[in-house]
């Protein structure tokens, strides 16, 4: 195997690497919005977003052991 | 080698500059998309004419939403302004149009509920079962997207109407 087509294998694994993150970072740009973004959007619109990170319940359950005790 | 290198260069720098941008703004925090669906239920629910020029928005418990709620703090609801409070009494309850019931367990909710039995007033909670408890519109998290289901009876009972649009968005609409 040549010096010449190794350097072509790895020019192409290079090139389709880039291409494949240009790809996987579109639809995640896209699912980024302000609150005020957010509230120019139509509800049904905002039921097919997805979140991207979800409040510990933890707080809920401290809070609510917490309302508990002082009551 | 040589040859190889402005490819190279090329590539990470193409990386770089799709990936950048989407670790910088991936981000739709669960509270953040919460407080709009917040928003939406003031804006499509029928407030009765006795209902001042502001629309007291009040979270209950601690407040999952953090600055995001701070976000909605005069925004137009009709020809009426949201004023958000946190609330920590049950008592203070009683000059909200809407109550958010942040945090709390089954025993909570029945309390906030049996406290504003007969006020004209908004309920939304997002615990399982809520709607169930008497709370009117409740929201779920499902495949990390919003759902609520509504219950039409306690909106009623409240004063308030809910929007057929609202209605029909709901996934269970409890009579």
């Amino acid at each position: 195997m040549s010096a010449q087509a190794v350097t072509t294998r790895s020019q192409r694994k290079l090139l389709l690497a880039g291409a494949l993150a240009l790809l996987l970072a579109i639809p995640d740009t896209a699912n980024s919005f302000t609150l005020n973004e957010l509230l120019d959007l139509p509800i049904e619109q905002l039921l097919r977003l997805e979140i991207t990170s979800r409040q510990p319940s933890q707080l809920a359950v401290l809070w609510a052991a917490e309302h508990r005790d002082a009551t | 080698m040589p040859r190889s290198a402005p490819i190279t260069a090329w590539c990470l720098g193409l990386a770089l500059i799709a990936f950048a941008p989407a670790a910088l703004s991936d981000d739709l925090p669960e509270y953040r998309l919460k407080a709009a669906f917040l928003y939406n239920f003031a804006l499509f629910t029928e407030w009765p004419a006795d209902v001042g020029s502001t629309l007291n928005l009040c979270v209950y418990g601690k407040d999952p939403f953090g600055e995001e709620l701070d976000g909605l703090q005069g925004k137009a609801v009709g020809d009426r302004r949201l004023a958000i409070h946190r609330i920590t009494s049950i008592e203070a309850l009683s000059a909200c149009q809407v109550v958010f019931i942040a945090g709390s367990s089954g025993d909570g909710i029945s309390r906030v509920l049996s406290s504003l039995r007969g006020a004209t007033v908004l309920i939304v909670a997002d615990v399982p079962g809520a709607a169930k408890q008497g709370v009117a519109l409740n929201m779920s998290v499902v495949n990390n997207k919003i759902t609520f289901e509504a219950n039409l009876a306690a909106a009623r009972a409240a004063n308030v109407n809910l929007s057929s649009k609202l209605l029909s968005l709901a996934t269970e609409v409890l009579q």
